[in-house]
């Protein structure tokens, strides 16, 4: 097992490090000057003297591969270099944003989990019966529905039926509980529902397989109540590979996210990312995305070692 | 699946067990898997129907299209659907029903696009990695890890950012995303198809790797490949219409699903509400039909689910 351990982890490094390079590679494609653009948004007439010194402050002075290892490096300091537009250090701009953006993926990952697990399990025993298409068709409708247009929904007819309007100043959980929740409530049951539809595909899947097992057959035999079969014997199996989703679907939230904050006008890291982007604020997109990169890779890392302790057959492949 | 019969007095015309077997087919033996699929599942036709309607609906657009998709009319802003307009009209009064029918042709030539030069990308990639293995396999799977740790959309974000929208940049964008993404998949299924005998048999005659690769490998993961297509065309167009929404798509005034919903519109929806209405339903709709033509394309290709029904 610790070979096993060691030798994923280490497979890790170079997934981290051409993540990196392919971020870095990306942001340095733009077309222009990158300075000229964030300069010419915000201030007219800059003395070329100002624009060398900012070149030098943010480092474009020196050659590319320079540029990539004195960022590599400061960021596992944790420094993420300066905002171009802001002038405020990234880490701390992010630091700020990140509360936000975790509890919106946390209350979704949870939201996802609740539903589609015992939504998959259900289909699966009920095969072909009318609630296994119900919750079928339910799968795949969230699996159709744009997140984005049925968040619009959310805020745009309550706005005509009853002339709500969701507040629009965030507030932290711990400094009100209920009001945080009213507002992340929606986006949370949005992105939650849509993971949960692959989740219900899964879970059913392989309930439907493991349920045809032979030791699944001894258990009726020996005469085991239902639950003790479904949930023991059945589900235990049928849930490892649903694990492996677990990573795919903290990248797709993290993607999710950027879109429901946007709609939620929620202050997180998604919509400072949107910000970032249209500005070409380029180290701030640089840096968010490292870390989401950093924070995907470690979520994957965790998935297969768990896959590890669950399942005994991958530590010996 | 249609049994062969077993013939009492064989044919002399030299076609061997293959031919007779042909010849007694109603259908070409590839289109068997698509008339299995009209036969037994209702929901992949009806999915196969919607992008037939979507197709039809996009080649044809300049005839169907009552007015111009892009011209504003200040005259006629904000109407409500009644019979001049059908679907209503938006914020600069062009024609709702236009636009639905002209955001079919962005919809479909980005998904198209994508999935075409994705898959394609994604057979390259995963068909080398895979039949050569060792440390090609390795070398190129961790790009393709790293490629993946970024979540798509931001990924998208990122590279639209900095080609600039347009509707060939976006294209670009997803089908590089989806030919990495794909590549995996399609490496999967030819790792288990170069264990094959055959396969050993080719090489022992001397055929190239290029040769067994196109001639041997190739046609046996097609089934895969059909299902991947299907499943990526309904992602690409739904990252087309998330990427018009936030702003970063197709530049207007193109019609674009997405854009059509997107933040700027939002206001207007209070007022005039059939403008949230329609854009939604065509995608989901369209998504929809992917989604259920993909699980039914799956359940007749792949050999180990043939003959389940739903």
């Amino acid at each position: 097992m610790r070979t096993y351990v060691l030798r994923r982890s280490l497979l890790a490094i170079p997934t981290l490090l051409l993540s990196s390079l392919l971020i870095f590679s990306i942001m340095r494609v733009l077309p222009g000057d990158i300075i000229y653009t964030v300069l010419g948004d915000t201030l007219v007439n800059v003395p070329q003297s100002e624009i060398e010194a900012l070149k030098k402050e943010v480092g474009l002075d020196k050659p590319l591969y320079e540029q990539y290892v004195t960022w590599i490096a400061a960021a596992m300091k944790g420094d993420l270099g300066k905002s171009l537009r802001y002038r405020q250090p990234v880490s701390d701009m992010i630091a700020s944003r990140l509360p936000v953006t975790l509890e919106l993926g946390v209350l979704a990952l949870l939201l996802s989990v609740i539903v589609g697990i015992p939504v998959g399990v259900l289909a699966a025993l009920r095969q072909d019966t009318l609630a296994d298409y119900a919750f079928r068709g339910f799968a795949i409708a969230n699996l159709s529905v744009p997140s984005f247009w049925l968040a619009t929904l959310v805020v745009v007819l309550p706005a005509i039926w009853f002339r709500y309007t969701p507040p629009l100043a965030y507030v932290s959980f711990f400094d009100n509980p209920i009001e945080n929740l009213k507002l992340l409530i929606a986006p949370a049951i949005i992105l939650g529902l849509a993971t949960s539809a692959t989740k219900v595909r899964m879970t059913r899947a392989m309930m439907l397989e493991v349920m045809r097992n032979d030791y699944i057959r001894t258990a009726w035999a020996k005469g085991l109540p239902e639950r003790v079969i479904i949930y023991r014997h059945a589900l235990k199996n049928a849930l490892i590979p649903v694990i492996t989703l677990f990573g795919l679907q903290v990248t797709a939230i993290l993607g999710g996210t950027v879109i429901m904050e946007s709609v939620f006008s929620l202050p997180g890291m998604g919509r400072l990312l949107i910000e970032a982007i249209t500005y070409r604020d380029y180290t701030v997109v640089q840096g968010i995305a490292l870390l989401i990169v950093v924070w995907v890779v470690i979520t994957n890392l965790l998935v297969d070692l768990s896959y590890g302790f669950l399942d005994p057959r991958v530590r010996f492949r | 699946m249609a049994q062969q019969k077993p013939t009492a007095a064989l044919p002399s015309s030299g076609l061997g067990l293959s031919g007779i077997a042909r010849a007694q087919r109603r259908f070409p033996i590839w289109l068997e898997p698509y008339i299995d699929l009209v036969q037994h599942k209702p929901l992949a036709t009806f999915g196969g129907a919607v992008m037939l309607i979507m197709l039809f609906v996009a080649l044809f657009a300049d005839v169907l299209a009552p007015y111009d998709p892009v011209e504003p009319n200040m005259a006629a802003r904000l109407r409500a659907p009644d019979s001049s307009h059908l679907l209503g009209t938006d914020q600069l009064g062009r024609d709702e029903l236009s636009r639905i029918i002209y955001g079919a042709q962005i919809s479909l030539f980005v998904g198209l696009g994508a999935v075409l030069i994705g898959t394609s990308g994604a057979t390259i990639i995963g068909g080398v990695s895979g039949y050569f293995g060792g440390k090609v396999d390795t070398a190129v799977q961790r790009v393709v890890d790293a490629v993946l740790a970024m979540p798509a959309l931001i990924l998208l974000l990122a590279i639209v950012s900095v080609l600039g929208p347009s509707l060939l940049n976006i294209v670009i964008a997803l089908s590089f995303r989806a030919a990495i993404g794909e590549s995996r998949t399609i490496r999967g299924a030819v790792i288990g198809i170069k264990e094959n005998q055959y396969v050993d048999a080719a090489r022992a005659i001397g055929s190239s790797n290029l040769h067994i690769l196109v001639h041997y490998i190739l046609p046996n993961v097609t089934a895969p490949i059909m299902v991947l297509a299907s499943v990526s065309l309904g992602g690409a167009i739904l990252a087309e219409a998330s990427l018009s929404f936030l702003g970063f798509g197709v530049p207007p005034p193109a019609p674009s699903w997405g854009g059509m919903l997107s933040l700027e519109g939002r206001r207007f929806m209070i007022v005039a509400p059939w403008l949230a209405i329609a854009p939604g339903l065509s995608l989901s709709l369209v998504v929809f039909g992917i989604n259920v033509l993909g699980d039914g394309l799956r359940d007749v290709l792949d050999p180990r689910l043939r003959g389940t029904r739903g």
